[in-house]
């Protein structure tokens, strides 16, 4: 199979990730921080240099600020249910995923005030409308979808920063971004970041991470309380970070897992392992850009864009078309609307939505070609 | 021998503490909590009372114990620092 879904999740996962989702499964006994016995202590340490891992991936000052999660949805959730509150202003980019409009229109029912700023046909935040919007509204909370699942649309998060007045905090939604750009959250304006660890990260599903500036930790409610083999005297739930945001078994070989993709990443780098996947988009963009039936959406700059192409067929249903590379050219991509509606309305593709190609580093060129190939029979 | 135990909020602490001690050439014990000092399960740091001192203006703020006892025998007693 050729497989160019790698933007729902990455495929296949380097052996080294397989390894240590093994090893933590065959000779770590004991669950973290619960019991001082060796294998208790052992799954700590796992835990422990998992943490620093990610934290140094990040550029976080402490890891105690690195909260380990079932993935960005969780983190998005804590971030966004437990800091904002009735009569709180939030605004959000309408290229947002489900995993923020969803939380959004939750809270807007309890009283928060939420707020689309606007985005062009590729994506891009109209940095004016952005600018008018925080200075008249002054929100608490700005969200932003560094990288568009629907079109691999980069935001400018440097161009971002100096328009967020000194009251307004910044979520990042680095799902897509996370293993195919930097993301440094020392020295920059980020206070909450999330992610998951099963894309570019090469990590296993159910697991992701979040971000957040210890300072602000007390202004968040726990999405949700229990066991922490910490304070076990104490029905409150721990103030201190990591605790309080996690509770019950921590997901340990997802964890270590994800660690070792982020070795593996930074093993390749991530300069080489961007530009092998945008190669390969820009090779797949370069083969059907002239057909007349096949139209492509995102960034016409793909400098700014990641290695995700959406495109559609004249006269054909982006799952038809999905249905088709499957059967006929064992070609696996996602139709539809990739759980972003409001990023296909802004685009012009809902409700309809277009048929996704995601290359990954593991994609090799014949794949491109041959998917590439592969749309143009079905178009012509 | 007289030892000091080293108390912290979470086995993320105790381990974030053992890091930076063992960078400075100290090399603390990793010891369940004594029952005496606390009903959790956690684990602690232990010192030798002569390496307690450098280990404690050693650790930077926000990894500085909860809680500092001196052990000798099965007395505890709690150092104010």
């Amino acid at each position: 199979m050729i497989y160019l879904d790698q933007a729902a999740t990455s495929f296949p996962k380097p052996s080294e990730v397989v390894e240590a989702v093994a090893h933590t499964l065959r000779n770590i006994p004991g669950s973290p921080g619960r019991s001082a016995h060796k294998g208790a202590l052992a799954a700590s340490r796992v835990l422990f240099e998992a943490r620093e891992r990610v934290a140094a991936f990040i550029g976080a000052e402490d890891s105690s600020e690195v909260i380990f999660t079932s993935g960005a949805t969780e983190a998005l959730n804590i971030v966004l249910k437990g800091f904002l509150k009735k009569g709180d202003t939030v605004v959000a980019t309408s290229m947002e995923h489900n995993a923020v409009a969803r939380i959004l229109k939750t809270l807007r029912h309890q009283g928060v005030n939420v707020l689309y700023a606007p985005c062009d046909q590729e994506g891009f935040l109209l940095l004016e409308e952005l600018e008018k919007i925080i200075r008249t509204k002054n929100p608490k909370l700005l969200c932003i979808n560094l990288v568009s699942n629907v079109t691999g649309t980069i935001q400018p998060l440097a161009e971002i920063y100096p328009l967020k007045g000194e009251e307004t905090y910044l979520l990042v939604d680095a799902a897509q971004a996370a293993g195919h750009l930097p993301l440094e959250v020392a020295n920059s304006a980020i206070d909450f970041l999330a992610f998951s660890g099963h894309k570019g990260l090469f990590g296993p599903p159910g697991v992701g991470v979040l971000y957040l500036r210890r300072e602000l930790a007390s202004h968040i409610s726990p999405l949700k309380e229990g066991g922490t083999g910490s304070r076990s005297e104490s029905l409150f739930q721990p103030e201190f970070l990591p605790d309080r945001f996690e509770s019950g078994t921590p997901n340990l070989p997802g964890i270590a897992g994800l660690a070792a993709g982020i070795d593996f990443v930074e093993k390749i780098g991530l300069t080489r392992l961007h530009r092998h996947e945008t190669a390969l988009a820009d090779i797949f963009l370069e083969k059907i850009r002239d057909h007349p039936r096949i139209k492509i959406y995102g960034p016409k700059d793909r400098v700014r864009a990641t290695a995700i192409v959406s495109v559609n067929v004249e006269g054909l249903p982006p799952s038809e078309v999905a249905r088709r590379l499957d059967i006929e050219f064992d070609i696996a991509v996602r139709p539809g609307l990739h759980c972003a509606p409001l990023a296909h309305q802004t685009i012009g593709t809902f409700p309809q939505g277009t048929v996704r190609f995601s290359f990954g580093y593991f994609n090799r060129l014949n794949e491109a070609e041959k998917a590439a190939e592969a749309l143009i029979k079905i178009a012509s | 021998m007289k030892k000091v135990i080293f108390l912290f909020p979470s086995i993320h602490y105790v381990l974030k503490a053992e890091k930076c001690l063992k960078k400075e050439g100290l090399k603390p014990e990793i010891i369940p909590v004594p029952k005496e000092l606390s009903s959790d399960c956690g684990m602690a740091l232990a010192f030798e009372e002569e390496k307690a001192q450098r280990a404690l203006l050693t650790l930077p703020e926000g990894l500085r114990p909860e809680k500092i006892f001196r052990c000798t025998g099965k007395r505890y007693e709690e150092i104010l620092w």
